[in-house]
C-alpha cells in the first residue's frame, strides 16, 4: 500500500509560523510522502517559503511540490525553489520524480498549469496577442505535463501533480463566472492521453474535493479551505499501472502537444 | 445614464477586492466584498489575525465615510486528516 498525503494553498507567510507544524507531526504515521500542489506563499516572497521551510522540517517523509500562482507574484521564483530544494524539497514544473516506496515505484508528474476554462465555454488561441499568449501558455505547460507522465510510464503508481484544476468537477462551489481563471480541460486531456492513478490540484479553495476526468482519472481538490484539514490522505491498496486512454487526436491540437515550455 | 446615490461608486467592491489581492501584507484573492451606501461587508477565510485585521484597514483606506463590517474568519484546520482508498 502506498499513502499519499496531499495539501494546497498553505499561503505561508511569516504571520502563520507555528500554524501547520503541529498538524503534520503524525504524518509519518499515516503517509509515505506529502504532496503539496502549489500555493505555498501569500505573495511569492522568498521569506514566506523559508517560514514555511521551517514548519516542514522533520516531517520526516519525501515531499515533492509544485508552485501556484501565488508563488508567482513576487516574480522571485528562482529563490523560492532554492529556498525549498536546500530543504530536501523536490520542486516539479513540467518534468517528473520517480521515488521507491514500500517497494513500489511511485512516479509524480508536476506542472503548475493554468487557466482558459472547460468544454464549451473555453477561451480560444485565436485574435490578440495577449489572449493567444494566454491559452498558448495552458497549451505549453499541459504539453509538459503529457511528456513528464509518459515519462513515467514503468511505474506502479502515477500521480499528476498541478495547482489549476483539470476538471470543473472539483471547482464546484466557485462562481461559474471564474472557472475559466481556475482551470483548463486541456490538464485533463494530458492526463487522460498520458494515464494516471490520481490527479491533485488546489487554487479553487471554494470548490469541492472530488471528481474525476473524462477519461476517468480520480482529481482531488487538496486545497486547504476545502479540505477543511490540514492535509488529506489517499491510499492505494492495490497498486496497479493505469492505462492511457485512447483519445482521438484532434487536428486542433495535433500542432501544439510537443512544444517546448 | 444609471443614476447611483452621489456616494455610491459602484466600481468599489471590485477595487477593495484588487487591494487585498495588491497588499502586500494580505495576497488574499478570496475576499467577498459587499458594499452599500452606509458600509462595507468583508467575507471569507483569511490565514491568519493579523491577515485578518490588514483586511479591514484596506477596505477603510478605500472607503472611508463607510462603517466597516469585518465578518472574514481566520482558517483552522484542526480536525484529523480523512484517508481515502482509491482502486
Amino acid at each position: 500500500m502506498i499513502r499519499i498525503a496531499a495539501m494546497a494553498d498553505v499561503h505561508f507567510g511569516p504571520d502563520a509560523a507555528g500554524t501547520l507544524g503541529p498538524h503534520l507531526a503524525s504524518l509519518p504515521e499515516r503517509a509515505d510522502i506529502l504532496l503539496l500542489a502549489g500555493d505555498l506563499t501569500r505573495i511569492g516572497d522568498p521569506a514566506e517559503a523559508q517560514v514555511l521551510v521551517e514548519e516542514l522540517r522533520g516531517v520526516g517523509v519525501p515531499i515533492v511540490t509544485v508552485l501556484g500562482n501565488h508563488d508567482y507574484h513576487a516574480q522571485r521564483v528562482p529563490e523560492i525553489v532554492s529556498t525549498l530544494v536546500a530543504a530536501g524539497i523536490d520542486v516539479l514544473e513540467g518534468d517528473s520524480i520517480t521515488l521507491e516506496i514500500e517497494g513500489c515505484r511511485l512516479g509524480i508528474a508536476g506542472v503548475k498549469g493554468f487557466g482558459g476554462g472547460f468544454v464549451g465555454a473555453s477561451a480560444s488561441d485565436f485574435g490578440e496577442p495577449e489572449m493567444r499568449a494566454f491559452v498558448q501558455h495552458t497549451k505549453a505547460r499541459s504539453a509538459r505535463l503529457e511528456m513528464a507522465l509518459r515519462d513515467l510510464e514503468a511505474c506502479d503508481l502515477r500521480i499528476a501533480l498541478l495547482h489549476y484544476a483539470p476538471t470543473p468537477d472539483t471547482l464546484a462551489g466557485e462562481r461559474a463566472e471564474l472557472y475559466p481563471f481556475l482551470g483548463s480541460y486541456l490538464l485533463a486531456e494530458a492526463i487522460d492521453r498520458a494515464g494516471a492513478d490520481l490527479a491533485l490540484h488546489g487554487h479553487a479553495h471554494a470548490g469541492s474535493e472530488h471528481g474525476v476526468t473524462a477519461g476517468g482519472v480520480p482529481v482531488r481538490n487538496v486545497a486547504q479551505p476545502v479540505l477543511r484539514r490540514a492535509y488529506a490522505i489517499y491510499c492505494f491498496d492495490d497498486i496497479g499501472k493505469s492505462a492511457p486512454v485512447d483519445l482521438p487526436s484532434p487536428p486542433e491540437l495535433a500542432g501544439w502537444r510537443y512544444l517546448a515550455h | 445614464m444609471t443614476d447611483h446615490p452621489h456616494d455610491l461608486d459602484p466600481y468599489l467592491a471590485q477595487h477593495v477586492r484588487e487591494a487585498l489581492a495588491q497588499d502586500p501584507r494580505i495576497g488574499e484573492l478570496g475576499v467577498d466584498v459587499e458594499v452599500d451606501e452606509d458600509e462595507v461587508v468583508l467575507r471569507g477565510g483569511v490565514t491568519s489575525a493579523e491577515r485578518r485585521a490588514a483586511v479591514a484597514e484596506v477596505a477603510r483606506d478605500l472607503a472611508p465615510d463607510r462603517t466597516i463590517r469585518n465578518e472574514t474568519t481566520v482558517d483552522t484546520f484542526d480536525g484529523a486528516p480523512r484517508e481515502e482508498h482509491l482502486p
